[in-house]
This record gives structure tokens, sequence and C-alpha cells, in this order.
């Protein structure tokens, strides 16, 4: 582990970025084409391959999907990752999953969403039986959750309303949160979890009025589950630097459905030739929680993870300039509760349980700038740098004053698109670690494909978030089936 | 989920409605000039079927509704997959300046991410929907970057007499043109009677194929002349590497298309 490793993973990755780079110039080269055209056929006639077929008679029995008021669709997905770091050597997931979604068009202007899912891990089973490390395994080993459930509707030509369980995604980054700020993440497997399952829906209305290049959407928000933390057990336990067995940390204390907890989001989009800019205003819920102290129970220290209102003002914008898409993302968090290092000093020095204080208030600005380049064929570049920078930044706050995140991705489409390679690093701070995934998605046919890739996490920084799951590495295989 | 381009615009392929009473002497150029400056209605809607087909003869199948409108010189155009599976409800939307000094305006929605977002679309030289037409073949070619020359000046082609024209790079533009199209020379078979496109082969400089064009099935709808089916073919060393076949029905031009139809909102709730 260590240098030699990482050495090694960035090498990998280096070799795959070259080796795409090889393939590329063919079609990127010099304009000067003298003799390009050497070699080709030069008639205008010869290996037609219309000669001899009739083209019309291939498609003259096929026919359009026809629209229907009643939709039903969705796919089965087998997940299998492997842990294979010898000294944690294991099958982390063999999950199948059963995703159903269906909407019904009412007429014109209202239809009605609902999507679910349920899985069951049986890793569960299997690592159990046969290595007795049942619970030393990532999140639920089963869950039937409902994702989408919601009213859609057009309210002349102006307005539209979405009413239930839902996604809104906003902001102009692939990766970060920064007014992307209604749906809280799946946290539980950071670089496993694909961005399409990553937002978590929430009850929310969302009232939207367009007005030639402007649009305004307004956001009431009535869940507030936080975002999905792996717990005590898991190979990415969220609170994995606290445990001991002096410390017991409850369930989240997730905020009440009322109308007192009501979350308000806001935003003004303007679109312009090239680009689109947005403001936002929003007065929501953290979706990553704080500990509370409770007190000593036993001897033994108890926490519980709660959810604390945050506003934040941010704007969001994206320029498209020939194959470039340049965005800039900023953020101010008024009042973000961050967790203090000194808790376990205070409670220590024996002061009462009322009085520990477990968390500052303080301001936070996030900004982001990237780029995202398509200007080579089937391949698309995508690069973004995120700076977090805490205001009025303590001794005692347990995060830096400024953290750094850069975001690369690369996706090369081949095979006329039935073939992906793709290729995702995440660097946090400049030495507190990597997360680099390489994967390849082949569609074996319409509806069913194989992704199979690799994750690697990387960090010598023994205070870095990244640092305890250093050593879960993961092979993945999914397939896919699409109906 | 990569870019999608403008098949709404069906522009270099599809319909004319030009008919020519008498043959003045015309030259390559302005051939190609009436080729382009066919009528093809103020909106158009239509399903599509595009058939992808392997060099095993494995067939994959898309389904897509696209809407079209034009405002002035301008065109707005907005589609969505409705098969198969895995990328239905995705929705790709762009608005076509006619000045050249604006770039088009172009935005994706992925269902999967829900989420709206924009897109850079210059480089049209790439694989529409991983299919044999390039975005330039459906976007269309500017003809004034190219020198046409004529190959034949009558041929007959599926029995009607053509004109086979060449088109090549002009000189000063040939970097540029090279790189946005991907083509290093074209032949064109354009009808005389309706100065339809209705065969191609083109010289494509990445991976030194040829790739074939056909128009079929064509006939008048709402008196505008249209083909039902385009196919492409790419051939590497005169063997058939892959094909394409799009399939047009339920096509309908001049019918009164709602403004709103072209909003990032409407990509998001889909048809």
């Amino acid at each position: 582990m260590g240098r030699t490793r990482l050495k090694k993973v960035l090498g990998l990755f280096l070799m795959t970025f070259l080796l795409w780079f090889t393939v590329i110039p063919v079609g990127i080269g010099t304009a000067d084409t003298a003799g390009e055209l050497e070699g080709f056929e030069e008639g205008y006639q010869e290996n037609d391959p219309f000669e001899n077929s009739d083209t019309n008679t291939l498609v003259q029995d096929m026919v359009q999907t026809q629209e229907s008021a009643f939709k039903i669709g969705g796919f089965v997905k087998i997940e299998s990752e492997y842990a294979y770091n010898k000294n944690n050597e294991k099958l982390s997931r063999l999950r199948p999953l059963l995703f159903i979604e269906t909407a019904y068009k009412i007429n014109e202007n209202y239809k009605i969403k609902a999507a679910g899912q349920a899985f069951y891990d049986v890793s569960y089973d299997i690592v159990a039986k046969d290595k007795n490390k049942g619970s030393n395994l990532d999140d639920e080993p089963y869950d039937a959750e409902l994702k989408d459930l919601y009213l859609d509707g057009k309210l002349g030509d102006i307005f539209s309303v979405r009413l239930g369980r839902q996604i809104i995604a906003w902001g102009d980054s692939d990766y970060a949160r920064i007014t992307d700020v209604i749906n809280p993440r799946d946290l539980t497997a950071p670089g496993l979890i694909d961005l399409e399952d990553a937002r978590l829906p929430v009850a929310a209305l969302r009232v939207s009025a367009f007005f030639d290049a402007w649009s305004f959407d307004l956001v009431t928000i009535h869940e507030h589950p936080g975002s999905k933390i792996s717990g005590k057990g898991s190979d990415f336990d969220y609170y994995t630097l606290l445990r001991s067995p002096e410390i017991s940390i409850n369930d989240k204390q997730t905020p009440d459905f009322g109308i007192e907890d009501t979350g308000l989001a806001f935003k003004v989009t303007h679109a312009f030739n090239g680009g689109d800019i947005a403001f936002v205003v929003a007065n929501t819920f953290d979706d990553q929680p704080y500990l509370s102290y409770n007190g000593l129970k036993n001897g033994v220290m108890v926490f519980t993870p709660e959810y604390d209102r945050m506003t934040t003002y941010g704007i969001s914008s994206s320029l498209a300039k020939g194959s470039s898409l340049f965005k800039v993302e900023t953020a101010f968090r008024q009042e973000k509760k961050i967790m203090r290092n000194d808790v376990l000093a205070q409670i220590s020095s024996g002061i009462p349980a009322s009085s520990v204080r477990t968390t500052g208030s303080e301001d936070q600005v996030s900004a982001l700038t990237g780029v995202e380049y398509t200007g080579f064929t089937d391949l698309r570049l995508s690069f973004e740098a995120q700076v977090i920078h805490t205001l009025n930044h303590q001794s005692y706050l347990g995060v830096d004053e400024n953290k750094y995140f850069t975001y690369f991705q690369a996706t090369k489409a081949m095979l006329n698109e039935t073939l992906e390679l793709a290729l995702f690093w995440v660097c946090m701070n400049p030495g507190n670690g990597n997360i680099l995934r390489f994967s390849t998605t082949y569609d074996v046919f319409d509806g069913l494909s194989v992704q199979a890739g690799v994750v690697f996490y990387e960090s010598e920084n023994d205070s870095s978030d990244l640092h305890p799951y250093k050593d879960q590495d993961r092979i993945f295989i999914r397939v896919k089936y699409s109906f | 989920m990569k870019k999608i381009l403008i098949i709404v615009t069906l522009s270099i392929f599809t319909v004319t409605g030009i008919t020519s009473t008498g043959f003045a002497r015309l030259t390559a150029f302005e051939v190609v000039q009436k080729m382009d400056a066919r009528e093809d209605g103020d909106t158009l809607t239509t399903d599509t079927l595009m058939i992808l087909i392997n060099k095993n003869n494995q067939k994959r199948i898309r389904n897509i509704k696209n809407i079209r409108k034009d405002y002035g010189l301008d065109t707005k155009g907005i589609i969505f997959f409705l098969s198969p599976a895995d990328v239905r409800n995705t929705a790709y939307m762009s608005y076509d300046w006619d000045d050249a000094a604006k770039e088009d305006d172009s935005w994706l929605y992925l269902p999967a991410l829900q989420k709206v977002k924009r897109i850079a679309s210059s480089d049209k030289s790439g694989s529409f929907m991983g299919s044999d037409f390039t975005y330039s073949d459906i976007n269309g070619i500017k003809i004034n970057d190219w020198d046409y020359t004529f190959v034949k000046e009558n041929v007959k082609t599926d029995g009607f007499d053509t004109w086979v024209i060449q088109g090549l790079p002009k000189i000063d533009l040939k970097a540029n043109v090279i790189k946005e199209t991907g083509y290093l020379k074209t032949m064109m078979w354009i009808r005389k009677d309706n100065h339809m496109l209705v065969k191609g082969k083109y010289w494509v400089k990445k991976g030194r194929k040829i790739k074939y064009f056909k128009a079929g099935d064509i006939k008048k709808v709402d008196d505008i002349w249209t083909a039902h089916t385009l196919t492409m073919v790419t051939t590497v060393k005169g063997k058939v590497t892959h094909s394409s076949v799009l399939k047009f029905s339920n096509i309908q031009y001049n019918t009164a298309i709602d403004d709103a139809t072209f909003t990032t909102r409407r990509m998001e709730r889909g048809l």
C-alpha cells in the first residue's frame, strides 16, 4: 500500500489514457490531405452495396412503437462486487435488483408516474456462511424503496407543476453538490454508486414557469431523509473514525414531515445563445448530519446524527464554445453546522452533557469551475475543480479551512456505441487521497448490457476522510436487462 | 449517454418540393444549392424507426419521435426516444440559428439522472446515436464550404435521371471542413425532377471507410417530396462493416406546434 500502490494505480490511469489517445489522432490529424485519398476507391459506383439489395424490404414489416396512455417498464440488474485486498478479501455484494417504472398519461396536460425498486443482497448469506463476516458488508441486505411517485401537470402555456416524490437536479456540475440542494445523495459506497443512482428522491411540490428565455422554479420540500450513509460494520462506515467501545451512535434522527420542517428553494434561470445562468436561493436541511451528544449511558458516550437547516445562495452557469462546455458554480452557505474536533476533550473534562458543544455554525463558500470537451470523435472529457472554504475558520473545527476536490472523467464510445470505456478520477485535497474507477460497458443487444470495472481507493494521510477506506478496492460486474 | 443531434431537421437527406419544369444548364454548385433550398415545411413531426445492423446482421432498433419548427430562418427541434428501454424518455433539444455568428444551442435530458444539461455540439463528425449517420449527415453540411464538379450529367438511378456531383472541401477551409464533417470527399446523386439527394458516397478520413447512402420510398406528403427510408452503409476495403436504416412514418408538415414544446421543462415532462 502507499506510494508504490499509488504509482501503480496512477500508472494504470496514465496507460489507459494514452492508449485512448493513440487511437484518436486517426480522426483529428492534420488536414493536409495530399495523398489521403490514395488507395481509396475513386469511382462513383464500385462496390455499391445497394447493387444487389433492396433496403426497403428490410424495414417494410417493422413498425414504429405506438404511444399509449399507460406505460410500464424497468430493469433487472445483478450487481456483484468483490473486495480483493488480502486484508479484506470477500464477496462484498451480490445483489439482484428489480426496478419498475409506470406512467399514466391522464390527458395532454397531466400524467402520473410511479417507480420503485427492491433488492436482496445474497452476499450477506454467502459471506456469513463461509467467512463469518456477515456484519462487515455495505448497506442493507434487502430493501424495497419507492423512488418516484408524482403527478405532473401543465397549467396553460406558462406554468407547470409536479407534486410528489421526485428528483429535482439543479446545478451544472456533474459531480459536486453546490446549488444542487434538493435531493440528498447515496453515500454508502463512494466511487461505486453510479451518478444515476446517487440522488435520492424526496416529497416536494415544484411549480415552474417559463417566460421566453427565463424560467422560474419554486420548490417546497416536505421530506428530509438526509444522505444515505453506511452504518456500523460496513466497509464504508460513515463514522468509522469514531467507532470505539466507549462511543455509541444512534440511528439518525431526521426532521419531521410537518409544515415547520418544510424546506424552500427557488431558482431563476436565463438561457442565452451559447449558455445558461441560474440563481438559487434555498433554505433546506443539510443532507449531511452532525452529531448531537446525549450524555453517558453505562459509561458509553451516546451520540445521535441530526440535521439542521442551512441557507444557500448560489449561482450556476454553463457556456458552450466550439466543442467545449465551460462551467462555473458557486454557493454561499450560511450557518452550516460543522463538527468540532474537541468533543471528546469536552466530555472528558466532566462538563454537563447539555454544555457539550459538538458543532460550530460557520459560513462556507463552495466554488467550482470545469470544462467538458467533446472535440474528439466519440470521446468526452470532463474536468472539474472545487474548493470549499470555511469562513471564520477556527482550530476546533473538524474540517480544513480549504478542502479541494478535482474530478476527471473520460468516456470513449466504440463499436457504434455498443462499447463504452469510462475512467473516473476524484482527487481530494492534495495528499488526502484518490478514488480511481475504470469501467467498460458492453451492450450485448438492445436492453441487455454488461458492465465490469475496478475501483481503487488511495490515501496516505490518516486524517483524511478517505483513509479508512484505503483497503476497500473493488472489482465489480453488473448485468442489466431493461424492458 | 453521448450527445444526440438534429434528426428533427432532416435536412440534407429528405425532402424537396421543388420540381423543375425545364432543365436550363446549371452548374454543379447551382444543383447543390437547389437541393439545399428544398421546401420542407414550417413544421414537421415524424416517428422514426432506426435500425442499426452490425456485420453479423444483428439488429438494434430505436424508436424516436421528432418535432421541428421553423422560426424564420432559425429552427427549433426536439426529439424523444421511445425505445429501447435503456434510453426511453431521453430527450434532445436544439436551437439551430441561421446567423453563422451564433453557435447552435443544444440540451440533453437524461432520464436516469433526471437532469437537463447543455451540451457543446460543434463537432459533427461523430456517430449519430451509434448509427452510420454522423451529426453532419443529419444536420446538413455547409454547401459553401465545398467545391462541386459534375462526374456524370445524366445517370439513371432507380429509373430517374440524376446528376452525379463530386464535392471536395475548399482548399482554404479543408482542415476545418474535414475535422467538422469527417469527410475527405463526397459524391451525390441528385434527381433532376425534384432535386432530391437519392444516393451518396462519402470518403471518411477516420478509419479510411467509405459510406454509401440511399434514399428510398420517395413520395409526396402534404405536397412535399419525402423519402420514407434512408440507408447508410459503412464499408472498409469493400466489405460492409455496419449499416443503418431510418424509416419515417406519421409524417406531418405544417401542423400547429406549441412554442412551449421547445423548452427544457418539456424535455423533463416527456411526451
